[in-house]
């Protein structure tokens, strides 16, 4: 099969990623591993979707299946249960549930998400017993089966998909015993924890972590412990809590083990403003590529790796110089690393604070001169944070700060 | 009161006071977050959202609007007692759900799953 | 009908005596109380092929070892399984003992053994730590899954009519006219010879047949596994102590890196990972090698190694010449398998004459993987439904993912693991609350309470 775009996944990301392709009259392949468009909205079956992309509140599957109509109105073909195994020079191998398929390409879209980070990531210690979950697993179990991992959870970590299950847990009837966090504050959304956890007078214990769990064949209970500035446990804090299933909220890991591996990275994959990574003609878009609060702002993305892909494989994408995005210590990443020195237009940096912060301006600077500033009553680590940048403002490398 | 927005993932932080006769909210940076503390502050409300798992179909479920937040789990009981039909997306699958004046609509139909 | 013989403990040693003796054309049946063979000290082990250097010369274990090792090829080819001879080296430096453990391993007959240092060693171990000089090669240690080798000798045995029975709790072992029958809550077994390789289970076993019980004692080992890596090409052994052959960083079969075993005495049979274990495990490879790809862990897991005193024990019982006993088997235990199997087989119970033709193996892995499952380890639907069809029951989420590795990946099941409930399901006609993760209570998930349409 030939075509000019190949899109890796069709969650918020990869869809909106083939219809801006598509948009730009490239040919577009969109690839998936399920059996249905939507990756991850799909078992995301709450609310809070959409305000920003469609300005309408929508649940996962609404927002899926917006974005899924237009795919399947538009000219772009969709393969389904297939997997890519392996992406080569302008070429994409797929394992079809009828055998093996390349598909040859002038352009790649990699928007095949993150996967969570498990208990042995974390050296979660203890018996490998039926009950420990990650939380997205336990998301499906539910939303999907109507099965549950248990009658007593206990979850360790608080990111958004631990504190959406610890609402549904108890709405389904499973005593949510308690949340562990590890670090100071939560890495979820501020109204998580407000309608999934203090609604339901849910025990959120910052500074905690489970030190052992415990049990025969299944979970019987975990011990847990205050941790110290160093974040290892004061065995003198631990204590037994009887549960019989652990669910992890521990973070996201970008599933980027297609890219060629020479790709340049440095705390994410590096890509410019177009989202084109070092490897000329492979794009990428969504979690696989940094990790997103927003279903809305993976589809963003999406549209632009998906508009340059296009253009690229039809040949009509103009090159620039590139100037590079470096931050101060207050900045944990940035998103892009390189900018190219277009003429006119705008272009927003995405970036996530190494620390809390109350009324503050986000800036960035070219030189000496502030060529934008936003302020912000409030920025956490938990949410991410974007300013719009004018193009024409660029003369050289960029810094991103946060300060007064 | 002191408490977060929900209505969108800025969160802000709502301060909701009775000053005499009226609700004042603060802290909110568009209209729907006036609209949200005024209600945390008399009625709080929430969306309700489930999943119904029938042998062929599995719906996902919303209530359109955000009904009493201390309803959630009897509705939600409610909710677990529709019966398999041919339901598409869009769909009301109970009307008026403990008088609240919310429709549950379906969200999503998933089949094979 | 009576069997020939019973082999009772499903682990690496009971399928290589259930293997051997369908070989011989007589009929067995092995017997095993979990859901799935291969779930004690045969699941969570280095998966290493020994060359043989380590052991006492004159012991059993040294015998055992290289006969053992020289067997292996054979036995895979016909299996279907994988294996690779990477060779293995012992690196440190007191070339002294080095030497000491060369001359050993001439003395117990294993061949192509060398000391090596500077360039050579770390061309074999480039990410050794720059201060250590030598290195004791020995290019016959190999690398093999010791689960997929002990189900792959059952499921050849049992396609050629043995008879594989799981979930099988003896209550009781009576012998009369010179028949044993071996009861359960609900059957009955009868026999004319019985093997006792219950691992941890022997003595039990031992006390229902009213023969020799030992002191058998547990050490527990823990370990980190690494997501596929180049980091070591071959296993890398610290110089040998009294407690083992230390923490090792080896290579699996299937490209994933192990660092460990620590090594503990324990009173109580505990698979638990510990702090001080695993902080054991990370402060030694520190010492021992740069690059390490911690950052890639994907999970940790520990296994006990039963003992009775230094050396294997594999005799006839000296109180019933129909019951031989198997006990005490640590390392080499998995490379040792196939020459203590002949030996009981042979040896023991006389039966000399030349293995009859059998029926080979299939593999899981031939034609069409179908839609892919286990998105890590690249897995397709059709490979678990063989897994699932073949000749020995796989019930289990563990079962499945020691025959296909479907959960083995960096996502540890996170993706898979319904999924693979599912076919589980589906192949028995149970509900998805009815499946099990490994024993007989570690039910994956529950039914929601209240409704069900």
């Amino acid at each position: 099969m030939k075509t000019d775009v190949v899109v890796i996944g069709g969650g918020p990301a990869g869809m909106s990623a083939s219809l801006e392709a598509s948009k730009q009259g490239a040919s577009v392949v969109l690839i998936d591993v399920e059996s249905r468009l939507g990756g991850i909205l799909n078992q995301c079956i709450h609310n809070g979707f959409g305000l920003k992309h469609f300005k309408e509140e929508l649940t996962g599957p609404e927002f899926a299946e917006r974005l899924a109509q237009k795919v399947y109105q538009s000219n772009i073909t969709v393969m389904l249960n297939s997997y890519v195994n392996y992406v080569g020079k302008n070429k994409v191998f797929v394992i079809t549930p009828n055998g093996q398929e390349e598909i040859e390409c002038k352009s790649i879209v990699l928007s095949c998400g993150a996967r969570e980070r498990t208990a042995g990531e974390i050296y979660l210690k203890g018996k490998r017993l039926a009950g420990v979950y990650t939380a997205g697993t336990v998301q499906k179990m539910i939303n999907f089966y109507g099965k549950l991992p248990g009658k007593n959870a206990v979850i360790l970590g608080s990111g958004d998909i631990g504190l959406i299950m610890a609402r549904r847990l108890t709405l389904e009837g499973v005593k949510v015993k308690s949340i562990f966090e590890i670090m100071g504050h939560s890495s979820g959304l501020r109204r998580n924890i407000r309608q999934c956890v203090e609604d339901f007078e849910i025990p959120l214990l910052y500074n905690h972590t489970i030190t052992r769990v415990v049990g025969d064949e299944r979970v019987e209970g975990v011990y847990f412990a205050e941790v110290d500035e160093n974040k290892n446990p004061k065995l003198e804090t631990e204590k037994f809590l009887k549960c019989d299933c652990v669910l992890l909220s521990v973070g996201l890991v970008p599933e980027n083990s297609l890219l060629p591996d020479e790709t340049k990275r440095e705390k994410f994959v590096v890509v410019d403003d177009e989202r084109q990574t070092s490897v000329d003609g492979i794009f990428m878009s969504g979690n696989v590529l940094h990790i997103h609060d927003l279903a809305d702002n993976a589809t963003e993305e999406g549209e632009i790796a998906g508009k340059f892909a296009g253009l690229y494989a039809i040949e009509k994408l103009k090159r620039y110089d590139k100037v590079k995005v470096y931050f101060s210590n207050k900045v944990s990443y940035c998103m892009p690393q390189l900018v190219n020195k277009k003429e006119d237009g705008k272009f927003t940096i995405y970036l996530r604070a190494n620390d809390n912060f109350l009324k503050k301006y986000i800036k960035v600077k070219c030189g000496d001169v502030d060529i934008c500033k936003k302020f912000c009553i409030g920025i956490t680590t938990g949410e991410m944070q974007e300013v719009e940048v004018e193009y024409s403002k660029i003369q050289g490398d960029l810094f991103v700060d946060i300060g007064d | 009161m002191e408490t977060v927005c929900i209505c969108c993932p800025i969160g802000c932080r709502l301060k909701v006071e009775k000053v005499k006769d009226e609700i004042v909210v603060t802290g909110n940076t568009c209209p729907r977050g006036k609209e949200y503390g005024i209600s945390e502050f008399t009625l709080p409300k929430r969306v309700l959202t489930t999943s119904v798992v029938f042998n062929s179909f599995t719906l996902t479920l919303k209530t359109n609007i955000a009904i009493d937040k201390k309803l959630q789990k009897s509705a939600l009981m409610q909710i677990k007692n529709i019966k398999e039909k041919d339901y598409n997306i869009g769909d009301v699958v109970i009307e008026n759900i403990l008088e609240t004046g919310a429709n549950v609509v379906v969200t999503g139909k998933l089949k094979n799953v | 009908m009576v069997f020939d013989y019973a082999v009772i403990g499903g682990g690496i040693i009971g399928t290589s005596v259930f293997n051997k003796i369908i070989r011989k054309g007589k009929s067995c049946v092995l017997i095993e109380k979990e859901l799935d063979l291969s779930t004690g000290a045969t699941k969570a082990n280095s998966g290493l092929i020994h060359a043989g250097f380590d052991a006492e010369t004159g012991s059993l274990k040294a015998k055992f070892n290289v006969r053992g090792n020289a067997l292996i090829e054979g036995l895979v080819k016909q299996l279907k399984i994988p294996f690779k001879r990477t060779g293995a080296v012992v690196v440190g430096n007191d070339l002294e003992m080095l030497n000491t453990l060369c001359e050993r391993g001439i003395k117990n007959g294993v061949k192509d053994l060398e000391i090596i240092k500077d360039d050579e060693l770390r061309k074999i171990v480039p990410n050794l730590n720059e201060d250590i000089k030598y290195g004791l090669l020995a290019k016959s240690a190999g690398l093999i899954s010791p689960y997929m080798f002990a189900i792959a000798l059952a499921e050849e045995g049992a396609k050629n009519g043995g008879v594989v029975k799981l979930d099988y709790n003896i209550q009781n072992i009576s012998y009369k006219n010179d028949v044993f029958t071996i009861s359960s809550d609900i059957e009955k077994i009868q026999c004319k010879r019985v093997v006792n390789c219950a691992g941890a289970g022997f003595n039990d076993v031992s006390k229902l047949l009213g023969v020799e019980e030992f002191p058998i004692k547990f050490r527990r080992g823990e370990y980190i596994v690494i997501d596929k890596s180049d980091f070591v090409k071959l296993s890398v052994f610290p110089l040998p102590t009294a407690l083992g052959k230390g923490i090792l960083a080896t290579p699996t079969i299937d490209g994933n890196i192990l660092l460990g075993p620590t090594a503990e005495d324990i009173d109580k049979y505990n698979t638990e990972t510990t702090s001080l274990g695993i902080d054991k495990i990370l402060n030694y490879v520190k010492t021992t090698f740069k690059n390490v790809p911690l950052s890639k862990n994907i999970r940790q897991f520990s296994g006990i190694r039963v003992s009775v005193g230094e050396d294997f024990i594999v005799q006839k019982s000296k109180k019933d010449g129909n019951v031989v006993l198997i006990a005490g088997i640590n390392s080499p235990g998995l490379t040792s398998a196939p020459a203590i199997a002949e030996y009981v087989v042979e040896e023991l119970f006389g039966e000399k004459n030349e293995d009859i033709s059998i029926l080979p193996r299939e593999s899981y892995f031939q034609g069409d993987s179908g839609k892919i499952v286990c998105r890590c380890e690249k897995i397709g639907e059709n490979e678990i439904l063989k897994a699932l069809n073949s000749p020995v029951p796989c019930l289990t989420v563990d079962a499945v993912k020691r025959r296909v590795r479907a959960g083995m990946g960096r996502c540890q099941g996170g993706q898979c693991m319904i999924e693979v409930c599912k076919l589980i399901a589906k192949k028995y006609g149970l509900k998805l609350e009815d499946i099990k993760k490994e024993s007989k209570n570690s039910f994956v998930m529950f039914k929601g309470d209240d409704y069900e349409n």
